[in-house]
């Protein structure tokens, strides 16, 4: 027998409210219940003039570890805005108008491939470069080994390397990960203090992110947030297409890593016949060099003993 | 097949030092006539390959396809410059470039190589917590120079980035380890104490066992007429040379003198029998001569003097 649901009336928020507080209009604007956590009033008076507003998104087929990276990145920086994943079949080229129909000028697209592996392009999105990176050792700001804490929206400290400033495609990179990472000054959402701290090394060919939260001024901090390691593959002109500026060359893609891993076994008896082949060309028969002309006095008798 | 004499000859001039491992395509590696040419076959070396019959005519696949290598030094400038933005204060952008010397300053003993490993992770980290420390310092000491505050006060209550919840879980794990942590000692501390302890017992038994034994051949000896008499039943004097009471396990310690032949049996064959695995050698056990020794192996009466030597000497005693 099939239960009888009551059909709840669909009230809007405001509406419940109101009736909560009485039959009062809402024309006071005193008795108007304000959320604290969104409707709060810009902190400063001042207006912000570094206008960077940057889209992250994913596309069809990212990992559970894409996605949380989306959901930390955006509770990090206030100055994103999310869209629908993309079906990865359609153009790259797509990207670049999603971006202009949010109004977005940077973008982070986050690519999941075979369901292993994660890719991130960072971009500036009308004519600027792009950049692929292959990401590796992701760990999310839900992990309990993270204690650190922060604000929600605060602007972070961009700490880099030394190594970003010594060849051109490094410094390329900086000046991007300073206009995507960075929570431009008097932004709206934006919280008023600093408390965190993006870290940005080169190690062994990658460059490493750190999030730290800054417990006391003289320095101790403690790790809150995603980890993630970026290996560069390329940097291309333009957003998400164009001419490449620079190949990584020690980049490997998964794939072709995998690939060889495999291939290694395979080769195990081709290896061994051509190992074979070359030992017997290699073998003489004769062991010391001797002179042909010695051996014309020798007699049947003598070449016996 | 190959004419093998021809083939040896091309091969002593030639070098086949570097034969890749993984040939699946060719069947003969073609060898390189100069080590230096390292971006594939020049024509040269192909025709000596054709001439001297290593190279079959056709279609020859690399091992492996190049990989290209583009660094467009000119282009990345100037996108550089595009998208660099001049007009805005450091205030605006907060970055921080990080210079290694800084940290070598501070710890002059802690001398990095070029690169620290970075499969050694907690090196790594402390690397990276390094950087972001120094970057801190010089950013605080600039934001306060402009007069930016940095520091959240105790009653700004606002949105964090981890909610509450998730803190106390945060909170309780660690909490858990260290009452792990605290047990664990507890736990070892209280193995010692109870191992400890049955020392003491055993030797208090033996003690017991060892004053009874002597009050009885008193008795014995006074009953036999030995002793006449009976100090042997007040209470024994227990002040040792040094004034100090010891307990009965460091008496019966001190009375307890092995001899070396004994401690050395003890060591191989007692307190947890025979130990398993001494009679294995590695290579510096093998190699370890620090246990020969020389005049065990002599040869005693050394040198037997040579036949003038002798002579003499049976001249001497005759």
């Amino acid at each position: 027998m099939a239960v009888q649901r009551k059909r709840k009336s669909k009230m809007s928020r405001k509406a419940k409210v109101r009736k909560l507080n009485g039959e009062n209009k809402v024309e006071n604007e005193e008795e108007q219940v304000t959320n604290e956590l969104t409707d709060m009033p810009t902190v400063s008076k001042k207006r912000w003039t570094n206008k960077q507003r940057v889209l992250i998104f994913t596309s069809r087929g990212i990992t559970y570890k894409g996605r949380h990276l989306v959901k930390d990145l955006r509770n990090l920086m206030p100055h994103t805005k999310t869209d629908v994943k993309m079906d990865r079949k359609s153009d790259l080229l797509m990207v670049n108008e999603i971006a202009e129909i949010k109004n977005c000028n940077k973008c982070v697209f986050l690519v999941g491939k075979k369901k292993r592996d994660v890719y991130m392009w960072v971009s500036n999105v009308p004519h600027g470069p792009s950049a692929l990176f292959h990401m590796e050792y992701l760990n999310m700001m839900d992990e309990l080994k993270f204690t650190g804490n922060c604000l929600t929206s605060s602007r972070p400290i961009l700490s880099f390397d030394e190594n970003f400033d010594t060849t051109p495609h490094m410094q390329l990179l900086k000046e991007l990960f300073i206009q995507v990472f960075g929570t431009p000054n008097y932004h709206p959402k934006s919280q008023p203090f600093v408390d965190h701290v993006f870290n940005f090394s080169q190690r062994d060919g990658k460059i490493w992110f750190r999030n730290y939260q800054i417990v006391e001024e003289n320095g101790d901090l403690v790790e809150i947030g995603p980890r993630f390691t970026m290996t560069l593959a390329r940097i291309l002109s333009g957003s998400f297409g164009g001419p490449v500026l620079y190949i990584n060359p020690d980049y490997k893609s998964p794939n072709l890593i995998r690939h060889l891993q495999g291939k290694k076994g395979s080769t195990k008896y081709v290896d061994k016949q051509a190992a074979i082949t070359r030992r017997r060309m290699e073998k003489t028969d004769k062991t010391f060099a001797t002179d042909e002309t010695d051996l014309l006095f020798t007699t049947s008798a003598e070449t016996k003993t | 097949m190959l004419d093998t004499t021809n083939v040896q000859d091309v091969i002593f001039e030639l070098k086949m030092s570097d034969m890749e491992s993984d040939i699946s395509d060719e069947e003969f590696h073609v060898p390189r006539l100069n080590e230096d040419a390292s971006d594939g076959d020049s024509d040269k070396e192909l025709q000596v390959a054709y001439a001297s019959g290593l190279l079959k005519p056709g279609l020859v696949r690399p091992i492996t396809a190049p990989a290209p290598v583009i660094n467009n030094l000119d282009g990345l400038k100037q996108k550089l410059e595009e998208i660099k933005q001049t007009n805005l204060e450091w205030i605006e952008r907060l970055d921080v470039t990080v210079q290694p010397h800084n940290n070598k300053e501070n710890n002059a003993d802690e001398v990095e190589d070029g690169d620290t490993d970075v499969h050694n992770d907690f090196q790594r980290e402390i690397t990276f917590y390094e950087q972001a420390k120094s970057a801190v310092i010089f950013a605080m000491k600039r934001l306060h120079g402009d007069g930016v505050k940095t520091k959240r006060p105790e009653d700004y209550f606002a949105e964090m980035a981890k909610k509450d919840d998730h803190m106390k879980k945060v909170r309780e794990k660690l909490l858990a380890l260290q009452r792990q942590r605290e047990t664990a000692e507890k736990n070892k501390t209280n193995f010692k104490l109870r191992k400890y302890g049955k020392q003491v017992q055993h030797s208090v038994t033996i003690e017991r066992h060892q004053k009874k034994k002597e009050l009885l051949k008193s008795v014995k000896k006074y009953r036999k007429g030995q002793t006449k008499s009976l100090d042997f039943l007040d209470e024994p004097d227990d002040k040792q040379k040094g004034g100090k009471k010891l307990s009965q396990l460091q008496k019966l310690q001190q009375q307890k003198k092995l001899n070396p032949k004994r401690a050395s049996k003890n060591k191989k064959y007692g307190f947890g029998g025979k130990k398993r695995g001494m009679k294995r050698n590695n290579n510096k056990s093998a190699n370890d001569v620090s246990g020969f020794k020389k005049h065990v192996h002599s040869k005693k009466n050394t040198q037997r003097p040579g036949k003038n030597r002798r002579v003499q000497m049976r001249n001497r005693n005759k």
